[in-house]
């Protein structure tokens, strides 16, 4: 069985700081596991702009952010094995990992980095109706046909979901000659960027269509015409104002869900609202030296958090490893209340300063976030604005927290 | 007449709503930005407004067939087409290095394109 230090799974952008920040904190034996060719993650195929304006200060395209860490990973020497998959993972710390040259590998290491990223919600996975002819794709899938294999998805688009992944192909698609008919999105508001609905969908003149949905899809060998309609509060569709449009590709742009299959495995435990670990403030999950960042924890919009987040966990698994034992006593419990869809970490210790991540569940106006325990107000904050799609991170410094006597607090957005 | 916009920057994630009112080229009242490059870039939107193109070339002989590429400036909205035309009709050679230039003035603007990531040799 082949020993390591430490071993992190996936080497997108997460995976990689991870690993440069443990490296930073005295940690040599690193292991990355990556099963593409290449590191760099879902960054390789996102080769519009807009990455590490709060990290670099500049405005990059997703390759070159990827880059940037890939650049440092190879001047510090660190061991990225590619083309290998993690199939198993104990909570033990023991790993196997599945490559065409070396066979199954047995791996047992001293604390293991999950950095897995997430994979994309499907047509079964939001219950789409209709026939199942050739040219319906994920966002995702779309995106790296075109972006990384040169091979053009269709002509006549229409597009279900305005994420930033479907706002972002909208235009691509465009640039490439396509004909996208519009943006459909089920919920009242887009769940994008409000910069990607401008430079991907106004500048060039593509509708975007509020509370509609596809409710049919027509076609047998190729997509011929989806029928969309406008749906009520509860989303059902409005009967009398289907309409019909003729296209031959219709990309799903529905979100994206942390890819945890192995973490399950670990015995780690899951949060239902995030899909990712409950973490601790060191971003430890319930299993002691198996930490969790990126991605793979909870969705971020911008690679600059995961960045910073995964930088966290690098640090954390570092003096993990060299403490060889449990870390810090957590013992106060975050909850996410009225108004907040989650918040992480889950578990926090009095004793540290915090930053709290979180997401509201509705987008609005004059917001004020409020952190409470014991019927008391530790820290809160005011919002012009509020939106989902928009990550909010608020500090609360660890004063406000050692007088507490209570075990739970709650964030609200009132 | 003056004429009222709606511009929202997208020069940063923060992507304040800018209100803005002018009378021709003249600006009466500007509002909403939270940095003054935000002011600078909604003046500019009524005007012309620029972007930064990325797309990307075929490559040969590389491990990859295609490589990213972006203009290293914001150029004219309304000539984005333009490039995209001539891009399509590019081929370059590997190996290709982030930053290198892949193309001067490509339709006659004062812009190159750039790649944005590397292509090495295919062994
Ligand atoms: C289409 C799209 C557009 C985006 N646009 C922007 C933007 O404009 N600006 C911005 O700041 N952010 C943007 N983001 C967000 C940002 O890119 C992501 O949040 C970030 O890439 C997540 O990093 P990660 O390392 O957690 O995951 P990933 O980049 O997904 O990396 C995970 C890695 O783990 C590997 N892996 C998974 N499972 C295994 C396994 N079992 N064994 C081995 N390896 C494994 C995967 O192959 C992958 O390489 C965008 C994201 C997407 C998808
Ligand atoms: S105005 Fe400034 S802060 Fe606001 S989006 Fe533009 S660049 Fe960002």
């Amino acid at each position: 069985m082949m020993k390591k230090e430490l071993v992190i799974i996936g080497a997108g952008p997460a995976g990689l700081a991870a690993a440069l920040a443990a490296y930073e904190d005295g940690i040599e034996d690193i292991l990355i596991i990556e099963r593409e060719e290449r590191p760099g993650g879902i960054l390789n195929q996102c080769i519009h702009d807009g990455f590490g304006l709060h990290k670099f200060k500049e405005v990059l395209t997703g390759p070159e952010y990827a880059h940037r860490y890939i650049d440092k990973v190879r001047e510090k020497e660190l061991e990225i094995m590619t083309n290998t998959i993690v199939t198993e993972l104990t909570d033990e710390k023991e790993l196997k990992a599945f490559n065409e040259n070396d066979g199954i590998l047995h791996i047992k290491a001293e604390a293991v980095i999950l950095a897995m990223g997430s994979r994309e919600r499907t047509a079964g996975g939001i219950s789409l109706p209709g026939d199942r002819p050739s040219g319906i794709y994920t966002a995702g899938l779309a995106q790296n046909l075109m972006n990384l294999q040169n091979i053009q998805v269709g002509k006549k688009i229409v597009i279900l979901g305005s994420g930033d992944i479907g706002l972002i192909m909208a235009r691509r698609l465009t640039l490439e000659g396509a004909d996208v008919k519009a943006v459909l999105e089920i919920m009242p508001y887009s769940n994008g960027l409000r910069r990607n609905i401008n430079q991907c969908l106004v500048d060039y003149n593509i509708p975007l269509k509020l509370s509609q949905t596809v409710i049919d899809v027509k076609g047998e060998d190729r997509l011929e015409s989806v029928t969309a309609a406008e749906v009520d509060e509860s989303f059902n569709p409005i009967e009398g104002t289907e309409y019909e449009i003729e296209c031959d590709t219709l990309i799903l742009s529905v979100g994206l869900i942390p890819e945890n299959e192995l973490s399950k495995k670990a015995n780690v435990q899951l949060d239902d609202t995030t899909g990712g670990a409950v973490v601790k403030d060191n971003l430890e999950t319930n299993v002691d030296g198996i930490f969790s960042c990126g991605n793979v924890l909870h969705v971020h919009d911008l690679v600059d958090f995961v960045s910073d987040e995964a930088e966290k966990a690098g640090k954390a698994a570092a003096e993990y490893i060299k403490k060889g034992h449990k870390l810090n006593k957590d013992n106060i419990f975050v909850e996410a209340g009225s108004g907040i869809g989650y918040v992480i970490p889950q578990v926090i210790s009095k004793e540290k300063d915090q930053i709290f991540s979180m997401r509201v569940r509705k987008p609005d106006n004059e917001k004020t976030i409020k952190i409470a325990a014991d019927g008391k107000i530790l820290h809160e904050e005011n919002f012009e604005k509020v939106n989902p799609s928009e990550m909010i991170k608020i500090k609360v410094s660890s004063e406000k927290f050692k007088p507490l006597e209570k075990s739970t607090i709650k964030v609200v957005a009132e | 007449m003056t004429e009222e916009k709606d511009i929202s920057c997208i020069l940063c994630p923060n992507g304040c709503d800018i209100k803005i009112k002018y009378l021709d080229d003249e600006i009466i009242e500007i509002e909403g930005a939270l940095c003054p490059k935000g002011n600078d870039y909604a003046k500019q939107e009524i005007k012309n407004p620029m972007r930064t193109l990325t797309s990307s070339v075929m490559v040969e002989g590389g491990d990859t067939s295609l490589v990213s590429v972006k203009t290293d400036k914001p150029v004219p909205l309304e000539k984005v087409m333009d490039i995209m035309d001539v891009i399509d009709d590019l081929r370059v050679k590997a190996p290709v290095s982030v930053g290198d230039v892949i193309l001067d003035s490509p339709a006659g603007l004062d812009c190159s394109i750039v790649a944005t990531r590397e292509v090495k040799i295919n062994i």
